[in-house]
């Protein structure tokens, strides 16, 4: 533990620029996405399914004119699959220059972190999905899991991605 | 073999026992049984009395009445002679293998009617004093069966010159004559200090000598081999003896250290007071995709981040189900040194002391280098706590090779 605090330490004193980000909740978790890479938060909206399709794929929306493809982001994560309520959000990203809505369960708000405050997650992850996560921090004592939107997608899923 | 060397000298003093000493020494099926053979294997002629060589009949005067003080000076001459050839005799047989040794074709049964023959002091009296229970008990020590085959065939190992001739000092001494001024003091009474009951020094030198003119030296010859090389052996494997995987551990802790023992699915498991780096409360453990199914998550405390181990999948994965899972209430944190890692448990047993002698440390490196022994009395196993680290730094599970690492 004293070495990580030592690390930050270092790091405040050098580069320690704050951040925003854009936090949204699935099953209980708190996630954090860069506000840079948030286009727009969309209430939920009736998802046309596309046949053949990747399993990652929800379907596609029409966002004034544009087809946007969303990402089941549960399933991506791994997590079991829930129903849609009244708190489900579109958010919509930018990531590796395609523009792409994720379904999450909740958005909750925009939290500043300095970059000092974020913490590598423990590297015990063998799973694909292990690398989605880019750090953690501990905001108000609840942990803030920091996701890498470029990383939600291996390079041969965006270029799938694209001609869909 | 028909008799043991054991039976034949208990049979013989049983005869003196009952034998008056006059008829022993001159009418005694000993002599006349042995006239013929003088240090080769003797015919079993008695089965109830020992042999005695023709020599040792020829050499030993046993009509003392006749001349007394001749006699003892002749049986000197011949114990010294006889000393000398049972040395060299001793000697040879540790290098030259025998195949027909018998008990019974004794040079050493020369010596046995010595104690007989003795104006001043009968011979005979000591011995009628001795009860066959006494006798027994004496001859006990060389009754013993030994705890290898080899020696059970051979009741006792050979003896050296320097015993036999301290045997022979002290069949001189019981002849109230000088000690042969060859003969080494000391090592006649070490030899001496070696027996135990005064009655076990009139006997034993006799039995021992006999025994050790008896003893075939090939076989005593690679039981001493055996044992030296046994011995060789052990000192070889002591020196090769590896340090042991919980060294480091044991070095750490005190004769007397302390371990808390918490439980997890029914599994007691241990761990030393100073590889605790603390208890914490479970509150909220935010779970990590992406993660093995060992890992609980992380939990923040203190504006720290615990990492948790999921206690019952890691260490029993094979027994872990879904079931499980769901019966299992973790409820405290164990934390691992100045870690992150957290085990996770249910219940605190208690925090108790424990001598190091009380754990079946581990010596050998195996699949759960995370083990460090078990606690003898609880029957738990006590964690190796650094190496528990390592692992789970390395994101290993409790089966996985640490090389993986």
């Amino acid at each position: 533990m004293s070495d990580s605090r030592s690390v930050a330490a270092v790091a405040a004193g050098s580069d320690d620029a704050v951040l925003q980000w854009v936090t949204f909740k699935l099953d209980n978790e708190t996630y954090g996405i860069n506000v840079m890479q948030v286009q727009e938060v969309l209430r939920y909206t009736e998802i046309a399914p596309v046949p053949g399709a990747p399993n990652y794929v929800l379907g596609i929306i029409n966002l004034r004119g544009n087809v946007v493809t969303v990402i089941d982001t549960r399933s991506r994560f791994g997590l079991q699959s829930a129903d849609v309520d009244d708190s489900t959000r579109i958010v919509i990203i930018e990531a590796e220059k395609q523009v792409i809505g994720i379904l999450v369960d909740s958005v909750a708000e925009v939290v500043y972190l300095r970059r000092s405050e974020i913490d590598n997650a423990p590297n015990v992850g063998t799973e694909e999905s292990a690398k989605f996560i880019q750090g953690v921090s501990n905001r108000d004592n609840e942990l803030l899991i920091l996701v890498d939107l470029d990383k939600l997608l291996s390079d041969d899923e965006w270029a799938e991605l694209s001609d869909i | 073999m028909s008799k043991s060397v054991d039976e034949t000298v208990f049979d013989y003093f049983a005869l003196l026992l009952k034998e008056p000493v006059e008829d022993t020494v001159e009418k005694s099926p000993i002599v006349q049984s042995n006239l013929k053979t003088q240090g080769t294997v003797a015919p079993k002629t008695d089965a109830s009395v020992p042999l005695v060589t023709k020599k040792s009949a020829q050499d030993i005067p046993f009509n003392i009445e006749a001349e007394p003080s001749k006699a003892i000076e002749d049986s000197i001459k011949s114990i010294s002679f006889e000393t000398n050839e049972i040395s060299k005799h001793v000697v040879q047989d540790r290098s030259i293998p025998s195949s027909d040794h018998s008990v019974t074709s004794t040079p050493a049964s020369l010596y046995q009617p010595i104690a007989k023959p003795s104006s001043e002091r009968s011979f005979a009296e000591p011995i009628e004093n001795i009860n066959k229970q006494a006798l027994e008990k004496l001859l006990s020590a060389v009754s013993k069966p030994e705890p290898q085959a080899a020696i059970e065939a051979q009741p006792k190992p050979l003896m050296t010159a320097v015993e036999i001739k301290a045997s022979a000092d002290k069949v001189r001494q019981a002849l109230g004559l000088a000690t042969d001024v060859a003969v080494n003091k000391a090592s006649v009474t070490s030899a001496l200090t070696q027996k135990n009951a005064v009655a076990d020094k009139e006997i034993k030198p006799l039995v021992d000598i006999k025994l050790a003119e008896t003893t075939p030296s090939p076989i005593n010859k690679a039981i001493i081999n055996g044992e030296e090389q046994s011995d060789v052996v052990a000192q070889t494997q002591l020196g090769a003896t590896p340090p042991s995987i919980t060294e480091n551990l044991q070095q750490v802790l005190d004769e007397e250290f302390q371990v808390l023992f918490f439980k997890v699915a029914g599994l007691t498991l241990a761990v030393p007071l100073v590889s605790l780096g603390g208890i914490v409360k479970v509150e909220r453990i935010n779970h990590l995709i992406g993660r093995p199914k060992w890992f609980l998550g992380v939990q923040p405390h203190r504006e720290e981040k615990i990492n948790v181990v999921d206690t019952c999948a890691w260490v029993m994965p094979e027994k872990y189900s879904p079931q499980m899972a769901e019966s299992i209430d973790y409820q405290y944190l164990v934390m691992l040194e100045d870690s992150r890692w957290g085990l996770a448990c249910e219940s605190l047993v208690n925090a108790v002391k424990i001598d190091k002698s009380h754990v079946n440390w581990r010596e050998k490196p195996g699949k759960r280098p995370w083990l460090a022994g078990v606690v003898k009395q609880q029957m738990c196993g006590i964690l190796h706590v650094q190496a528990l680290i390592d692992m789970l730094d390395a994101g290993l599970g409790c089966q996985d090779s640490i090389d993986r690492g």
